[in-house]
């Protein structure tokens, strides 16, 4: 029994120290595992909580951010605009408005020419010597005069010193009559009442009417092609050009008002629309050209060019 | 717990694990990142509606820069017209432009308003600014090279002390076609005045015809100008100019001489201070009823004034002149 004991408690002390070997084996394997479990566990939490933290910086930062661009928007410099902006347009129409109505007046001013006064002298170095002018008549447009003189030519030669001087625009008319004796009539002698007949040389009266060399003006408005809109870029310029001269308005297709845009749409002469083959060659060519022959009241129709986020004017 | 073995123990830990982790997701990075999106929008409405104010703010100064051209262009506009119309100051300006280039026979000078168009605004609205123009006319003469001269009482033959009529009548009657009366003067210097007046200022001023004549050995010459200014409601400019057509620059208020204004011209004028002393009132017709008078005052009146022919002026105590009372005398 002793020996057997001996035996087994050896061979029990062997299965004891392999159990707990095993055991500790297990043991040793058990913890491992629970502590890369638990590592693992607080690399999970960790990560959970670093997304979190992170997620709550970038929500932060983006509050901040959101939040100093609503102070911005709400300083006095951002706060106001769109009042600012709805004044402004009101004070712009408003001044568009009478500068227009200004423009309008000079433009009825500047129409009307003076008479040009320097005529007489130039009228007085073309007399011939054995004629004078009885009268004459200067206005804006027109020039008459009356005379006598005693040879024939003189009116004629007169006429033709005033159109070297370039005095007239068209062919004046000239009139030159023998003045009859009957006109003249007999003359009675304050002291001795007798009757006469005065005697001088055959001579005869004229008459001369022209239309002067005068100017022309061009006055152009822009308006705002826009549907129920009749606002005005800007006012009339009225331009001035003598007669029979070439003028041109250029640039003409693209127009900047009140830092918007626009782009020529249509052209009125005189309120006559410009046709289409000619409205294309002007905005080919981005200038109007015309021979100045009377004056001409010219409206340049524009459409605004789209922006980005532009708020249109006006 | 005890009671569990080590791997339902596991498998709970992977559920509270998981349990963590679906919470925290859910709770916290969820949560946070659709925070995330709200903000993102947020702030992406915010920047686009600062791009909004940026542009309008762009557009504002736009149009505050085009206010202010406006602006200039209306005063400079504003200053191109005359900016008061007064008649008597303009013609004062005419009257005076004339005398100065040596052309001071006046016979004739008028102002009359002239209407013009109306203004519209581009809608068609009838403004209520306005335009106003007045046209003087002024109607001049030369001297005929023969005739003496005489204007604004130079020289002067109202009677006085100093002045006798007669004697200044035949020192003038040897003065007939000499010098300086031996020239026609005045067509001359009435262009140069007309000249002068139309390149005043051709914005506001023009000459619109200039007309000559025969009459009589001397010529009748006859300008039409126009002033043009205007009738402003809210004007921007201040017109602070001083040109002689747009302030008086005649005699100051002080310095005009009053005290012989009259009003009714008698027989005879006996006001001692006013420059008409002593003048008879040719147009008074001494044969006209007079109703303040009698029936009979009135007929011994033309009995024995108006029918003999009678200086009138005895009928008044007039003056007290050494000469006329001698002539008086003398006659009685």
């Amino acid at each position: 029994m002793a020996k057997g004991n001996v035996v087994s408690k050896k061979l029990l002390a062997k299965k004891d120290m392999n159990f707990f070997a095993e055991f500790t084996a297990n043991a040793a394997k058990a913890a491992r595992m629970l502590g890369y479990a638990v590592a693992a566990g607080v690399l999970v939490v960790f990560v959970v909580l670093a997304f979190i933290v992170a997620f709550f910086i970038r929500n932060t930062l983006i509050k901040n951010e959101i939040k100093a661009l609503e102070n911005v928007l709400a300083s006095p410099e951002y706060a106001n605009l769109e009042q600012e902006y709805a004044l402004l347009k009101e004070k712009l129409n408003e001044m568009t408005n009478y500068n227009y109505a200004l423009t309008q007046m000079r433009k009825t001013v500047d129409q009307i020419d003076p008479a040009p006064t320097e005529l007489p002298e130039v009228l007085a170095k073309c007399i011939p010597s054995d004629s004078y002018i009885d009268t004459y008549t200067l206005t804006e447009t027109q020039l008459e005069f009356t005379g006598y003189t005693f040879t024939y030519y003189s009116p004629v030669e007169l006429v033709y010193l005033l159109n070297q001087k370039n005095v007239f625009t068209s062919r004046p008319t000239v009139e030159v009559a023998r003045v009859s004796q009957e006109s003249k009539g007999e003359i009675t002698d304050a002291q001795t009442g007798k009757k006469y007949i005065d005697v001088i040389n055959n001579y005869y009266a004229f008459s001369v009417s022209g239309v002067l060399v005068t100017n022309v003006h061009i006055s152009v408005t822009r308006y705002e092609d826009i549907e129920g809109s009749s606002k005005t870029l800007g006012g009339i310029q009225t331009t001035t050009e003598k007669a029979g001269n070439s003028y041109e308005i250029t640039p003409i297709k693209n127009y900047t008002y009140a830092g918007v845009n626009y782009q020529l749409t249509k052209v009125f002469v005189d309120d006559v629309l410009v046709e289409e083959g000619s409205f294309n060659e002007i905005m080919a060519n981005d200038k109007y050209t015309d021979v100045a022959r009377k004056n001409v009241d010219i409206k340049l129709f524009y459409a605004p060019v789209a922006t980005d986020a532009a708020p249109a004017q006006g | 717990m005890n009671n569990l073995t080590a791997r339902e123990k596991g498998f709970m830990y992977v559920i509270t694990l998981l349990i963590i982790v679906v919470l925290g997701y859910f709770f916290g990075v969820r949560t946070l990142n659709n925070k995330y999106e709200e903000y993102k929008q947020q702030l992406a409405a915010l920047e686009q509606k600062r791009a909004y104010l940026d542009q309008i703010k762009q557009n504002n100064a736009s149009m505050e820069a085009e206010i202010k051209l406006l602006k200039e262009e209306c005063e400079k506009l504003e200053l191109s017209f005359i900016d008061k119309i007064e008649t008597e100051t303009i013609q004062q300006y005419v009257l005076k432009t004339f005398e100065e280039c040596g052309c001071p026979y006046l016979t004739e000078m008028t102002a009359t308003d002239i209407g013009m168009p109306s203004v519209a605004y581009p809608d068609g609205t009838a403004a209520q600014d306005g335009l106003v123009c007045l046209q003087v006319t002024v109607k001049y003469v030369t001297t005929d090279g023969f005739t003496p001269t005489q204007y604004n009482r130079n020289p002067d033959f109202v009677p006085s002390d100093e002045n006798d009529v007669v004697k200044t009548a035949v020192e003038m009657n040897d003065q007939f076609g000499k010098d300086p009366f031996d020239q026609r003067k005045g067509y001359n210097e009435f262009i140069t005045a007309v000249k002068k007046i139309n390149a005043e200022n051709p914005d506001c001023i023009k000459v619109n015809s200039v007309t000559a004549g025969s009459v009589n050995g001397y010529m009748e010459l006859t300008a039409q100008i126009s002033f043009y200014g205007t009738n402003l409601r809210k004007r921007l400019s201040v017109d602070d100019s001083t040109a002689p057509y747009t302030s008086w620059s005649g005699h100051k208020a002080g310095e005009i001489d009053t005290d012989g204004g009259f009003i009714g011209f008698p027989y005879v004028c006996d006001y001692e201070n006013s420059c008409w002393y002593g003048v008879e009132n040719l147009n008074a017709d001494p044969t006209q009823d007079k109703p303040f008078a009698s029936y009979w005052a009135n007929y011994l009146f033309n009995q024995k004034y108006a029918k003999s022919g009678e200086n009138i002026k005895r009928l008044i105590n007039f003056g007290a002149k050494p000469a006329e009372n001698t002539e008086e005398k003398k006659t009685a």
